[in-house]
């Protein structure tokens, strides 16, 4: 291409024909340049930023009035433009101020620049193109720093996390032998006792003490036996879990066959500790110890405004009006007092709740309310 | 596509020269130590690029592309990885890499790198055509190389890519990308035409 640098005009020179000013109204800055970088034209958007007139700087060489534009790290790049190469890129972060226009707190405008071929009358020109990218680049920033603390406050929680996991799988060990050592010791009482039984003459009072005692070290076993089903209460994350054949499997085991089951669920899957399986067993073992002649189990699930309800029925006895919330709370209950109360507690864990609504003497009912995110159904 | 051996040379000679060009640009701009160099060309066409598996051409990339016209039609391009692409970007930028990802700051400067590796390239190629083109300004696009291949025009089938692997060495690490220069019916001749002019 020719340059034939007669026919642009220079600022004052015939700019009527040019109908530059068609670039004004445009909201990013427009600088025109000839290949020894005249201004030709310099738009009111960069007239603002910059606070420079155009008439202050239209004729002049932009390296003169921006000295940083004559290293080559520019001059080689916009010097391909005026040879016909593509445009030139100039990106915030390498050249954040191509050229500097001060904001009113004083900060310097943060800029996206491009250096584009503009032929104009037989004559490659460059069009420079200034963005505006100051809220973008302190979004993107904010953004960072926020990332930023998020992954150190996750990286501490993980920390802690660990350090709990490790305390916690200390005191099961720590529990766990304290447990060990405790049944060597009722072994031993509960041998003792069975001689001192012996040497007995049944009907006096020192026998019923000792079959009283003899109860007592009976409970404590099964307390222990307790400690040791629910120690790995909460420490595996929840899962989601089969809630059809988790009744199945606890039905089978309590009652052996000898009560009906009227099993009406859907594929229902609740998000639970992975000890939910024993609640559900508890519940069973409650209608075989509490039911009296209990002859079936309900157990079905419904759903309404989102949130699901899992029940599980008998046909025994009932709950008193006075127990249905008692009987939740700890050492409440003819056995150990702790089925249901460790059963709310599992519960809990993933945000479940359960409550007894049945009509006593008719029969128990527990209802398990699952939130929204807590059950999924599979298709069948 | 035919091509050969001494074609293919000379094509991988005008792409080295114009790395070359684009690495000391990249040096002086950023202060790194930067070394690009391209160890593999190939030629083919967009149907072959489909089935050949291991360019794995629809895996997405980050890239940056600009299209031309005049005596050469196409699309030139410079392909990454998306994670490949922000580890780039961080090295020459000197961030902290707390915040790995290619956010609209790191697209942006990623956009100059590609500008200046293209704009050499197309340079280089331009000087042996002797001959202008027209460009659009380049695009960042996270896309499969075959459909960036196949939006270059509707005739792709028959149309030839040529895929140069990229390495960029900085700062003790290897950072892979590929060059593409995708070529409509007719530019791959006019471009080896002007290579047999200037051959001794």
């Amino acid at each position: 291409m020719t340059a034939d640098a007669e026919t642009v005009p220079l600022p004052g020179q015939g700019n009527a024909e040019r109908n530059w000013e068609q670039f004004d109204p445009l909201p990013v800055g427009i600088v025109l340049v000839n290949r020894d970088y005249t201004v030709l034209f310099w738009n009111r958007c960069i007239a603002r930023w910059t606070g420079i007139h155009p008439d202050a700087i239209e004729g002049q060489d932009l390296r003169m009035r921006f000295p940083h534009l004559a290293n080559p790290v520019y001059t080689s790049r916009i010097n391909q433009v005026f040879s016909g190469g593509p445009a030139a890129v100039f990106s915030s972060r390498f050249h954040p101020h191509f050229i500097p226009a001060q904001l009113q707190n004083g900060e310097l405008l943060a800029e996206h620049a491009s250096v584009i071929p503009f032929d104009y009358k037989g004559e490659r020109l460059g069009m420079i193109v200034i963005e505006d990218i100051h809220d973008l680049t302190s979004q993107v920033r904010l953004y960072r720093e926020t990332r930023q603390l998020a992954n150190l406050e996750i990286e501490e929680r993980k920390k802690a996390q660990d350090a709990l996991r490790t305390a916690n799988a200390k005191l099961n060990l720590l529990s766990s032998l304290t447990r060990h050592d405790i049944l060597n010791q009722v072994t031993a009482i509960t041998s003792y006792l069975y001689l001192l039984e012996n040497t007995l003459t049944p009907g006096l009072q020192e026998s019923q003490y000792v079959q009283k005692i003899s109860h007592s070290v009976g409970v404590i076993t099964h307390l222990l036996e307790i400690t040791r089903e629910y120690e790995q209460l909460g420490i595996s994350a929840p899962k989601w879990c089969d809630v059809r054949s988790i009744a199945e499997n606890a039905l089978a085991q309590v009652f052996a066959g000898s009560v009906r089951l009227e099993n009406s669920l859907p594929a229902l899957e609740v998000y639970a500790d992975p000890m939910f399986e024993k609640v559900i067993y508890n519940l069973f073992e409650n209608a075989k110890y509490h039911g009296g002649h209990v002859t079936m189990i309900r157990i079905g699930f419904s759903c309404g405004e989102g949130s699901g309800v899992l029940t599980v029925e008998d046909d025994g006895v009932g709950v008193p009006d006075a127990d249905k919330k008692r009987i939740f709370l700890k050492g409440v209950g003819t056995r150990t007092g702790l089925g249901l109360y460790l059963s709310q507690e599992i519960l809990s864990l993933t945000g479940l709740e359960i409550r007894e609504t049945g009509t006593p003497g008719k029969g128990a009912r527990f209802e398990i309310l699952i939130q929204p995110a807590m059950f999924r159904l599979r298709s069948q | 596509m035919e091509i050969d051996e001494e074609g293919l040379d000379a094509i991988r000679e005008l792409i080295n020269i114009g790395v070359g060009h684009a690495a000391g640009m990249l040096n002086e701009m950023t202060g790194c130590t930067i070394q690009l160099h391209v160890p593999t060309i190939r030629v083919v066409t967009i149907d072959e690029l489909s089935k050949a598996e291991e360019i794995r051409a629809e895996d997405t990339l980050s890239t940056v592309a600009l299209s031309f016209d005049g005596p050469l039609s196409g699309l030139s391009a410079l392909a990454f990885p998306p994670e490949s692409a922000a580890a780039l970007v961080i090295l020459l930028s000197g961030d902290q890499a707390e915040t790995p990802e290619l956010d609209a700051l790191r697209i942006e400067t990623l956009n100059e790198v590609g500008n200046i590796v293209i704009n050499s390239v197309m340079g280089s190629i331009a000087n042996i055509l002797e001959q202008h083109l027209t460009y659009t300004l380049p695009r960042y696009q996270e896309i499969p190389i075959l459909t960036l291949a196949r939006s270059a025009s509707p005739r792709y089938p028959e149309e030839c890519v040529i895929l140069a692997e990229t390495h960029f060495t900085l700062e003790n690490r290897e950072i892979e990308g590929r060059i593409l220069l995708i070529l409509e019916v007719g530019s791959l001749e006019t471009l080896l035409d002007a290579i047999r002019e200037v051959s001794p």
